[in-house]
């Protein structure tokens, strides 16, 4: 059996609404994700896709416990993260770091990107000043900028630098895992493909392992070895990145992959057009969660929830269909 | 490499400096201000004067002329020199009591802000009650409480002030912590202590330095109001302290102009000062009212 360096089971988050006051007795909530099971082995990345809103950065932050999940379990390196105290959760956190998505709004733009970077070592109170300094150095040149970029404020790059040294900076205290929440889809394409290869390059060098967050299948598939298709709050298929390009079995990710755009214009491609919009994470449809969209849907569907299991091959799948 | 760092912030001092130069009302309160704070280091060094060196009977209350440019007092003191010294007392009380304020007001925002929730309820509550309570019978309640010296006004001064400081850093804290890179801050591992210090601090400082300077105003209007009242030290005469002698030997009912007006106008001056360094402060530092 291989090793999985993170299990999440059964994870849920429910988000209490709170609008003014109610007198129903029962409380309302968001489900932004209602019971996802995936794991990541040592060494790879693996892709989690959705539209906005289906609970994909949610997922994330529960794993870095930025946000406490309602129900489920974290296991990083086999231990269980949802029981940790405040001292191990520290720790856990040295070796789990979190990319987020905006890189204007994720660097304190009154602190120099040497400050920046050597913030998390500061943090865990790892190496004095001089070293730290000698550290931001060497992380500058491992993501592609000069020792003189040191002193000089966020204000003072453009987007992907300014990615590149949020880079550096989750890289500062060795972590082992990586959790990237749509690194890329603040900047430019051509800025995209750097950051990405970048990102590569990387996890061949230091052994990272990456859950990478984002809703652009051309990039997920570009750098995941395997994908999660998440809507609603749910997973609805896992497979090796090929394998899902290829065979993809559930009827929403087969209108993903469908909806990619493409520059052959030769081959004439039959459109899956989804209807209506994504249902409220508030009142989730009854039975499977597409089925108020789905092209293929039977009477099963509208009351029994499809069991999410393995079809072979490491493939899991979420639907009545298959 | 320290060296450009040390650039940077020379850039930045210049590029402040630049836009106050620009300033009109900034540069008359700087000037005004530059020649009080002036007159407070040097001036009893240059005019020297002793407030214990009383005048004969024909000194009371002379008017201004040669050898007295601005009179003498009911006791025969010269009007000038005391002016001068109090210059120095009045500062230092309005500048040390916001100092204060501020550490009060900026540490209670933030705190209330960035914690949120009970915290937050209880300190403003808290604020709430400083702010409607009238700070005048306050000020000289406690004032009265604690006996007059100096630092005893300074300390009443400070802990009456701070209510308008903490709200403003309170808004700015909460708008703050929303940011993502408190949020990421947070996902390394930072306590509540690091973040504050190292994240929100630095954000809301523009702010607190431009409430400083005109609430620095206030603490010497408050200073003047104080002594005015026969609250002040009577060792360490101020402005405040001359115009309540003034009052007291009725220089308004005997025409002695010379004795009531120059303290009044040096707290005019010094006030308007702070104000119009804090209206231009407010205008540099503040990006929304930035002019390009």
């Amino acid at each position: 059996m291989e090793k999985y360096i993170l299990e999440v089971n059964g994870l849920k988050k429910y988000f209490p609404m709170s609008k003014g006051f109610s007198f129903k007795k029962e409380k309302q909530y968001i489900k932004a994700v209602d019971g996802v099971d995936f794991y990541v082995k040592e060494g790879e990345t693996l892709g989690l896709v959705g539209e906005s809103g289906c609970g994909k950065s949610t997922t994330g932050k529960c794993i870095v416990r930025l946000h406490e999940p309602t129900y489920g379990e974290i296991i990083f390196k086999g231990e269980n993260v949802i029981d940790y105290d405040k001292n191990k959760l520290r720790g856990y956190r040295k070796q789990m770091q979190f990319i987020f998505q905006d890189p204007f709004s994720s660097l304190n733009p009154r602190k120099t990107v040497a400050n920046a970077i050597g913030e998390v070592l500061y943090v865990h109170n790892m190496k004095n000043k001089k070293e730290r300094i000698e550290r931001v150095e060497e992380l500058l040149n491992l993501v592609g900028l000069q020792k003189r970029h040191m002193y000089r404020y966020p204000h003072e790059f453009s987007g992907g630098q300014r990615q590149r040294i949020v880079i550096a900076r989750a890289l500062s205290v060795d972590p082992e895992f990586l959790i990237c929440d749509e690194p890329v889809s603040a900047l430019d394409v051509s800025i995209q493909a750097q950051i990405i290869n970048l990102l590569e390059k990387l996890q061949g060098n230091l052994r990272l392992s990456y859950l990478f967050i984002s809703h652009d299948l051309r990039v997920v598939r570009h750098i995941s070895s395997r994908i999660a298709v998440m809507y609603l709050g749910q997973i609805v298929e896992t497979a090796e990145s090929n394998e899902l390009f290829d065979h993809p079995l559930h009827p929403y990710t087969k209108a993903l992959i469908n909806a990619i755009p493409t520059t052959d214009t030769v081959r004439d491609r039959k459109k899956i057009l989804l209807e209506g919009d994504v249902p409220s994470p508030a009142n989730p449809p009854k039975g499977c969660r597409f089925h108020t969209r789905c092209p293929h849907v039977m009477e099963i569907c509208k009351n029994e929830v499809p069991e999410y299991k393995d079809i072979g091959g490491g493939h899991y799948l979420a639907c009545h269909l298959a | 490499m320290e060296n450009a760092k040390k650039a940077a912030r020379k850039r930045k001092i210049r590029k402040f400096i630049e836009s106050f130069k620009t300033n009109k009302m900034g540069m008359i309160g700087a000037i005004i201000l530059g020649i009080f704070i002036f007159l407070a280091i040097f001036g009893p060094i240059i005019y020297p004067y002793d407030p214990m060196q009383f005048g004969t009977a024909k000194d009371v209350m002379a008017p201004p002329g040669p050898g007295r440019i601005l009179g003498s007092d009911d006791m025969g003191r010269d009007v000038l020199g005391g002016l001068i010294s109090g210059t120095r007392i009045s500062l230092a009380v309005g500048i040390l009591a916001t100092i204060i304020s501020m550490v009060v007001g900026t540490i209670i925002g933030v705190a209330s802000g960035y914690y949120g929730g009970r915290t937050d309820a209880i300190l403003m509550r808290f604020t709430d009650m400083f702010l409607v309570i009238p700070w005048l019978p306050l000020m000289l309640v406690l004032a009265a409480i604690l006996g007059s010296s100096i630092w005893n006004i300074i300390l009443v001064i400070g802990l009456t002030s701070w209510a308008g400081t903490a709200r403003v850093v309170r808004a700015q804290a909460l708008s703050i912590k929303e940011r993502q890179f408190v949020e990421r801050a947070k996902s390394i591992g930072a306590d509540d202590r690091h973040i504050m210090v190292k994240h929100i601090l630095p954000n809301v400082f523009p702010l607190v330095f431009a409430n400083t300077i005109l609430v620095s105003a206030v603490a010497i209007l408050s200073e003047t109001t104080l002594s005015f009242l026969g609250m002040g030290d009577p060792t360490h005469p101020s402005w405040g302290m001359m115009l309540h002698f003034a009052f007291e030997s009725g220089a308004a009912s005997v025409g002695a102009f010379w004795f009531l007006l120059p303290p009044g106008l040096c707290v005019v001056a010094v006030v308007l000062a702070f104000t119009f360094l804090g209206y231009a402060f407010d205008e540099i530092l503040n990006p929304k009212l930035e002019r390009r």
